[in-house]
């Protein structure tokens, strides 16, 4: 190994007075490839190799021989770099000399693909053929034959199909996965149908593999057989297709993913709605809305899910029917979709759908759906409009549903600026009720103020604040303490944010917890 | 065959393509219950310095992983790696990949042999864990993308960002910004801005080189014949090996080898560059460069062929002209340190955008499955590129142009020559 400045910068001169061109290596080659010594010499056959000067193959191919392993690497490394005729047959011969197992052989193969490759580029196709089907042999690694299978694709046009299938209709496993890799390669809707044909017919494992090809190939005359697939009998398999369908589905996967989805669990089920949510193509969303009248409850859900998760505004008239459903998981998923879907003008009818709720779980799902599509009507005196009218009729469960909702959306009387009005929680203050500013924009905030002059005794007994962007993530209190006088001062450390909520920590037998005015400062 | 006869490689390939039967299993299911020893995915650490052992802790915590061997030129490390991974140590990498029974060779050496060992496992048939840097030169990565696509491996790059996790400054995900970039909310060209002010410090200070330490001796634990590999031969000091390396030109590129790749690789991502490079780049830096040790720089900018720029401002040298400017702006919007947004807006219209196509994240389903990595040596290598091209404008010292197809300068010959680097003899790509 050279060690010394001297001996190792052999190679880098030589390459720099060869330069690019190839006229003068010709006359170097012989003389200093034959004169280096040792590691040298590996340098200098490098850049030889490099220059791609034919004349150079013969004495470079004498040092394959070399029984210094990287002297005879070089060699064959710089042979798969010049190529041609000669190179292919010295690298030949040497697969031949050297063992499968030998440190040799890996060289070697890359060198004569290399080889292989030059030709097709070359458009000796002949040529390169021959070197690939050499290089498919039983006896070579795996990735190997995979490469030599590959360049066998590549150049035999039309017989390209019969090349592929027939290790993938072989009852070898391996060579089955290695034909696989190459299903992506051969264009045409024949070779599709022809691929999505051998699916019941190959492995489980290569199943699954072909399934993920077909899917990369992207060619719809896959379908029938990939929806066939979703009932396959393997876990792995069903999934592969489910994952398949996202990429290749149009409106006839609907259904079969929406039941697949239903009748499966965990991450299967999870594949299955995900691939129903990514579905491209016209009419998806009506084809799911149609699906709706006809489904089990099960697939109902998962068909309600997917629309919530394809932002399928359209679909709101729908939903507001589901919600009406006679199963409660129909109604409660219609609800949770419906929040994020539905306008201000489906508050009337989600109103009286929150009045018809039976059950915890259904109320609080159309209670968030109504607080939430409340919300985003722009004036906040209009928020309480469509649920003012519901709560006289309203008795027990539904008026503490509504006024729940009311409490969440009537922020107007706190924010008006007028310390004769004010916004209460309509009883005693108890742990854990809040109250949530939207400032529609982040802005800085550094200090809040909650006065209550005119109802004295309404502060907060104790408080946490919380602060967030996007409504979801609060994180961490920025700031708690306990309210002792009207004006309750709020400071802590500007920081942007959207969403302002108190949280209330303290408790009163009597004492509503008021808000005469409500102030933000940056600091 | 009898089954006796297979080689562990062998036998994954062939009957053990049932290895293939949980390929579509989702991360959270691959990790489930005790794995059959025919579902483990054997792996080599090739580099077992500080990431090194990074990359082991991967390997053990990965519940079909399995460690066969670790590799270093420093006893020290080899013997703390070996005691860590219960597994075989080697001294050249070489040995290693002659086992034939290793599925993933990690490479987290120091740049200069990322390239060479990357080809050197692809040829042996292992898929490759490479750490970021990808390549120390652009020239490096068109041959590991030729070695990996001619025998048909997976190639992962370890830079996460572009997948999940906050990142740096932005405390949000890539996701979130490319939806808001990709649908033309910012409008259209955009820069992106990666400086200590929209939270990417790229820490030069930390990585610069020495230029007057002293020639000492070699320690006997330390082959640094074999550290050096392909680069030039330099008298040894401690500075330029472990832990300090980057600020040496031959191995690495300072901070912009350090945190570059991190930084930029989400930043090609959200622009939508990953199959091109940029067409102009421009460095601002102290004149001449020093031509060993990597010192420091003030700003390099680099401009697509639609106007996208991306400019990278280190604030440890030269006048700070970012300041106050936000990580993306475009005609349209902006959006700053810490995910905020103006109009603040933007952020609202998030859930109505489709979501970008998604990625594998997790190698373990690629090396299975046979599909690319989110982030495989085709992005990786584009990516690089905007590190390797910031370096060339760093020290050639004038503006440049790229064709990024060819991926050569256009009219300038010296630059050209940081594309290919000899290399020290007898290695060679």
């Amino acid at each position: 190994m050279g060690k010394t400045p001297d001996s190792c910068g052999l190679g880098w001169h030589v390459q720099a007075k060869l330069g690019r061109g190839r006229n003068t290596a010709s006359s170097l080659h012989f003389t200093v490839s034959l004169a280096a010594p040792g590691d040298i010499l590996a340098g200098v056959i490098d850049s030889l190799g490099r220059k791609h000067d034919r004349k150079a193959v013969s004495a470079i191919a004498q040092l394959m021989r070399s029984p210094n392993t990287i002297i005879a690497q070089s060699a064959a490394s710089a042979l798969g770099n010049i190529g041609g005729d000669e190179a292919a047959a010295e690298l030949e011969a040497a697969r031949k000399r050297s063992g499968a197992s030998s440190k040799l052989r890996p060289v070697i193969n890359d060198a004569y693909l290399l080889c292989a490759d030059r030709f097709v580029k070359d458009g000796k196709n002949a040529k390169a053929q021959a070197i690939y089907e050499k290089l498919y042999s039983p006896g070579e690694r795996k990735h190997v034959r995979s490469a030599a299978l590959r360049g066998m694709v590549s150049v035999s046009g039309d017989r390209a199909l019969a090349i592929v299938m027939k290790p993938l209709t072989s009852s070898d496993p391996a060579l089955q996965a290695i034909a696989v890799s190459h299903v992506i390669d051969i264009p045409g809707e024949a070779a599709t149908k022809a691929f999505a044909a051998q699916l019941p017919k190959v492995s489980t494992s290569c199943r699954v593999l072909l399934l993920g090809a077909l899917a990369r190939r992207g060619d719809k005359a896959a379908l029938p057989q990939v929806v066939a697939s979703l009932k396959d009998r393997t876990t792995e398999v069903r999934m592969a297709a489910a994952e398949a369908l996202g990429k290749l589905g149009n409106a006839s996967a609907v259904v079969p993913l929406a039941s697949a989805a239903a009748s499966a669990e965990g991450a299967e089920a999870k594949t299955a709605l995900d691939s129903l949510t990514r579905l491209s193509g016209p009419n998806i969303n009506d084809t799911i809305v149609r699906a709706l009248k006809s489904s089990p409850a099960k697939t109902q859900v998962m068909l309600i899910k997917s629309l919530s998760a394809r932002r399928a505004i359209a679909a709101v008239p729908a939903l507001l029917k589901c919600a009406e459903e006679a199963n409660k998981s129909v109604r409660t998923e219609a609800f949770k979709a419906l929040g994020g879907l539905a306008d201000a003008k489906a508050l009337p009818s989600l109103v009286k759908l929150l009045c018809k709720t039976r059950g915890a779980s259904e109320r609080s799902a159309a209670e968030k759906a109504v607080s939430t599509v409340a919300g985003k009507i722009d004036d906040p005196q209009q928020r309480s409009v469509h649920i003012l009218p519901a709560l006289p009729a309203a008795r027990g469960a539904m008026k503490a549903s509504l006024l729940k909702v009311l409490g969440k959306c009537g922020g107007a009387k706190a924010l008006d600026g007028n310390p004769d009005t004010r916004w209460d929680t309509a009883g005693p203050m108890r742990k854990g009720m809040w109250f949530m500013l939207d400032q529609k924009v982040e802005k800085q905030v550094g200090r809040i103020v909650l006065e209550c002059r005119k109802s004295a005794g309404d502060y907060p007994r104790g408080y946490e604040l919380y602060l967030s962007n996007d409504n979801n993530n609060w994180g961490k209190a920025i700031a708690t303490g306990k309210g002792t006088s009207p004006v309750v001062t709020i400071s802590f450390k500007p920081q942007y944010a959207r969403f302002v909520k108190i949280v209330q920590t303290g408790e009163s037998d009597r004492m509503y917890w008021s808000i005469h005015t409500f102030k933000i400062e940056p600091k | 065959m009898s089954r006796k006869g297979l080689s562990r490689r062998r036998f994954l390939s062939g009957s053990l393509a049932a290895a293939a039967a949980v390929t579509v299993i989702p991360r959270m299911a691959l990790g489930a219950g005790t794995p059959a020893p025919s579902d483990m995915i054997t792996h080599a650490v090739i580099g077992t310095g500080g990431m090194g052992m990074g990359h082991v802790g991967y390997v053990k915590n990965d519940p079909i992983g399995k460690l066969l061997a670790v590799c270093d030129v420093d006893e020290q490390h080899l013997a703390r790696a070996v005691k860590h991974g219960g597994c075989k140590g080697y001294k050249d990498f070489r040995d290693v990949l002659d086992r034939g029974d290793i599925d993933v060779a990690h490479v987290p050496t120091p740049p200069h042999w990322h390239g060479l060992i990357s080809i050197a496992a692809a040829q042996a048939g292992c898929d490759v864990w490479c750490e970021k840097p990808m390549t120390r030169t652009i020239g490096e990565g068109q041959h590991v993308i030729d070695a990996v696509h001619r025998h048909g491996r997976m190639f992962r790059l370890n830079t996460w960002f572009r997948f999940h996790r906050n990142m740096y400054g932005m405390g949000c995900p890539a996701k979130p910004i490319k939806k808001l970039v990709n649908n033309g909310l910012l409008g259209w060209p955009v820069t992106m801005l990666l400086s200590p002010w929209t939270g990417f410090g790229f820490k030069l200070r930390q990585w610069s080189g020495r230029i007057n330490d002293k020639p000492q001796p070699v320690p006997k634990h330390f082959d640094y014949d074999r550290w050096l590999g392909p680069a030039p031969y330099k008298p040894y000091t401690r500075h330029r090996t472990h832990g300090s390396f980057r600020g040496y030109w031959d191995y690495d590129g300072g901070g912009l080898g350090d945190m570059g790749q991190h930084y930029l690789d989400p930043a090609q991502y959200i622009l939508d560059k990953d199959g091109t490079s940029p067409v102009v780049i421009e460095a601002y830096a102290p004149w001449p460069p020093h031509p060993d040790a990597v010192l420091l720089w003030g700003r390099v900018e680099m401009k697509y062929a639609d106007g996208c720029r991306l400019i990278l401002e280190s604030g440890e040298w030269g006048e700070r002209k970012t300041q106050g400017r936000p990580y993306v702006e475009g005609p349209k919007g902006k959006i700053y340190k810490g995910f905020r947004c103006d109009p603040g807006g933007l952020r609202n219209a998030l859930r109505s955008l489709p979501d970008p196509e998604p990625m594998i994240g997790d190698f373990n389903i690629s090396v299975k499955t046979r599909r690319p990595f989110g982030l495989d040596e085709l992005k990786g290598h584009r990516s690089c590129t905007l590190v390797n091209l910031a370096k060339i404008a760093v020290r050639t010292g004038r503006k440049l142009r790229f064709d990024p197809v060819k991926q050569r300068f256009i009219g300038d010959e010296e630059a050209n020559r940081f594309i290919n680097q000899p290399m020290r003899a007898p290695w060679h790509l």
